[in-house]
């Protein structure tokens, strides 16, 4: 017992440092705290009035997706009220950050109405998000999941090893049960998917009419994979890539099936581009090594350069 | 003497105090509720189910699968409806660390009904060689939707943290996999089986508003009185919608 007392001093004097230092943080807090409401709330008021300008026509002023223009659109506007959203870094069944719902607006939404907001400032598009984020209240009550790593991709990425591979895998997921054995988007089950979770009908992607929804960088590919699309039938495969069995899948195998599904667009097809700064440099970056590994399938020009400013949340 | 405050001897209190905080009644005699809900009438004769669309899910049913989601047996009793006390319920009961099982076979879902407690996990099994997904679509709890290729042989979910009766789930890929999950904060609900019968053990005697619950024919509520140790019986009848 006598080795308990000095080890007791020691916890106690750690304990007096840490309460010491959460009271000074603390008042540190309040007085930044008040600084911070005031700014959330001039935030969420300039979001508003750019909300009602550019948005409400498809979203609704409501944040329901029942906005005028919403009936004439085939592609319905995100109902932002029901706290599903498809484009995610976050967990399935998760909601998204900051960043993946900058990256949307930022982005646009590839063959949807949405158009890419990229030319209105940042910060407009900043005030937009917290403004979003405003319709549903689980983002106050509980906040986004947390983003799922993504790494960065092999050399091999591209290859026709990989290509190969990636086949493999997807006829061993059966994601040709929805996609189609060939990826058209015509797979036995794609015919009776029942409505998605706003009720509109839901298709199975073909993956040769080119770039994903959420865009066209092979990050994307892995990112929708991993996560699923709330809302719809896709499901998340992070379990199956994350905890590879080794016998079925292996560690690093969710690239072969990006190389493969990236493999299937056709090139001449419109629709593969990204138009955001953000896009363009996470294509950038793969362009190299894409090159390296003799990728010769075609990927999305530059629409601007410039630096990823959207990452922060 | 000088008890030593050993990982022994507190494992020791640990469970004297967990058995203590954990069976509250266990001191008092319970009651329980039986009974069986029927529907009314001519038992309807349940369509077909086509499966074509994957060989593995008509393969496991040579002679065909009748639809599951109202399921009439000898006697006009009913399976797969969710018996629960709705109200009345007092104090808290921990949640049991096993989990809920719902096995994917023959492409249905074996059982089609499951309760389970708030905080208690729901796991998902796939005996079938063929890829389900299980899309959970819940009002109050977070949804989800994973895959569950044919080499995955089971999945948990930890996250129904909020009352919730009933959770739909499905299956995308097969769309006549439909499943419904209640949540509660408490033990006391059943499944009736396929004669209609279910029994609600160890209910702390009181009153209760008793619900049966069931995807087509909707819900029935009945106030029930439970006493010390004597069953309480209450019977639920449908009429045909």
């Amino acid at each position: 017992m006598s080795t308990r007392k000095p080890r007791n001093n020691a916890l106690l004097a750690l304990m007096l440092a840490v309460a010491s230092f959460l009271s000074i943080s603390a008042i540190v807090r309040t007085a930044l705290g008040a600084e911070i409401v005031v700014a959330e709330e001039e935030q969420l008021r300039h979001g508003k009035v750019l909300y009602a300008s550019y948005c409400s026509g498809c979203h609704g002023v409501n944040g329901d997706g029942q906005g005028p223009a919403a009936a004439m659109l085939i592609v319905k506007p995100r109902d932002f009220t029901s706290g599903l959203f498809k484009f995610r870094s976050t967990p399935n069944g998760t909601l998204p950050t900051d960043a993946d719902l900058m990256r949307t607006i930022t982005r646009g939404v590839n063959r949807t109405s949405m158009p890419e907001w990229s030319l209105l400032p940042e910060r407009e598009r900043m005030a937009l998000v917290q403004y979003v984020k405003s319709f549903y209240p689980g983002f106050a009550e509980s906040g986004p999941g947390r983003p799922i790593f993504i790494p960065a991709p092999p050399a091999t990425l591209g290859s026709p090893e990989s290509i190969a591979r990636g086949r493999q895998l997807y006829e061993m997921l059966e994601c040709g049960r929805c996609h189609g054995p060939n990826g058209l988007g015509d797979g036995p089950s794609a015919a009776t998917l029942a409505p998605d979770s706003w009720g509109n009908p839901q298709k199975p992607f073909n993956f040769t009419k080119g770039a994903l929804k959420s865009g066209a960088a092979p990050e994307d590919v892995y990112r929708t994979f991993m996560t699923g699309l709330n809302g719809t039938a896709m499901p998340s495969y992070a379990d199956v890539f994350d905890e590879p069995d080794g016998e079925n899948v292996k560690p690093g195998d969710a690239w072969n099936l990006v190389s493969y599904v990236l493999s299937l667009r056709t090139p001449s097809r419109p629709g593969t581009q990204v138009a955001s700064e953000e896009g363009a440099a996470v294509n950038a970056a793969y362009r190299g090594d894409l090159a390296r590994a003799g990728y010769t399938a075609p990927l999305p020009e530059p629409a601007q350069a410039g630096a990823n400013k959207e990452s922060k949340p | 003497m000088k008890v030593r405050w050993t990982g022994g001897v507190r494992r020791l209190a640990m469970a004297a105090l967990a058995a203590a905080v954990l069976v509250p009644g266990a001191a008092h005699a319970q009651g329980k509720i039986t009974g069986k809900v029927s529907l009314s009438g001519a038992a309807p004769t349940a369509p077909k189910l086509k499966m074509d669309a994957d060989p593995v899910c008509a393969a496991a049913h040579p002679d065909g699968a009748a639809a599951e989601d109202l399921i009439v047996g000898s006697g006009g009793g009913v399976e797969y409806v969710f018996v629960y006390l709705k109200e009345g319920v007092k104090g808290t009961f921990p949640a049991k660390t096993d989990p809920a099982v719902i096995d994917q076979k023959g492409c249905l879902y074996g059982p089609r009904v499951v309760g389970l407690q708030v905080g208690q996990p729901l796991k998902f099994t796939n005996s079938d060689q063929t890829l389900h997904n299980v899309h959970g679509m819940p009002k109050v709890n977070a949804p989800w939707n994973f895959a569950m290729p044919k080499f995955v042989k089971q999945k948990e979910n930890k996250d129904l943290t909020k009352p919730e009766v009933m959770i739909h789930v499905k299956c995308d890929v097969h769309p006549w996999m439909s499943g419904y999950v209640g949540v509660l904060e408490h033990p006391f609900f059943a499944v009736t089986d396929k004669d209609g019968n279910f029994t609600i053990e160890g209910v702390p005697p009181g009153e209760y508003t008793v619900e049966a619950w069931q995807e087509k024919l909707g819900a029935q509520t009945a106030k029930v009185k439970v006493d010390a140790g004597a069953p309480a019986k209450q019977d639920f009848t449908f009429k045909p919608s």
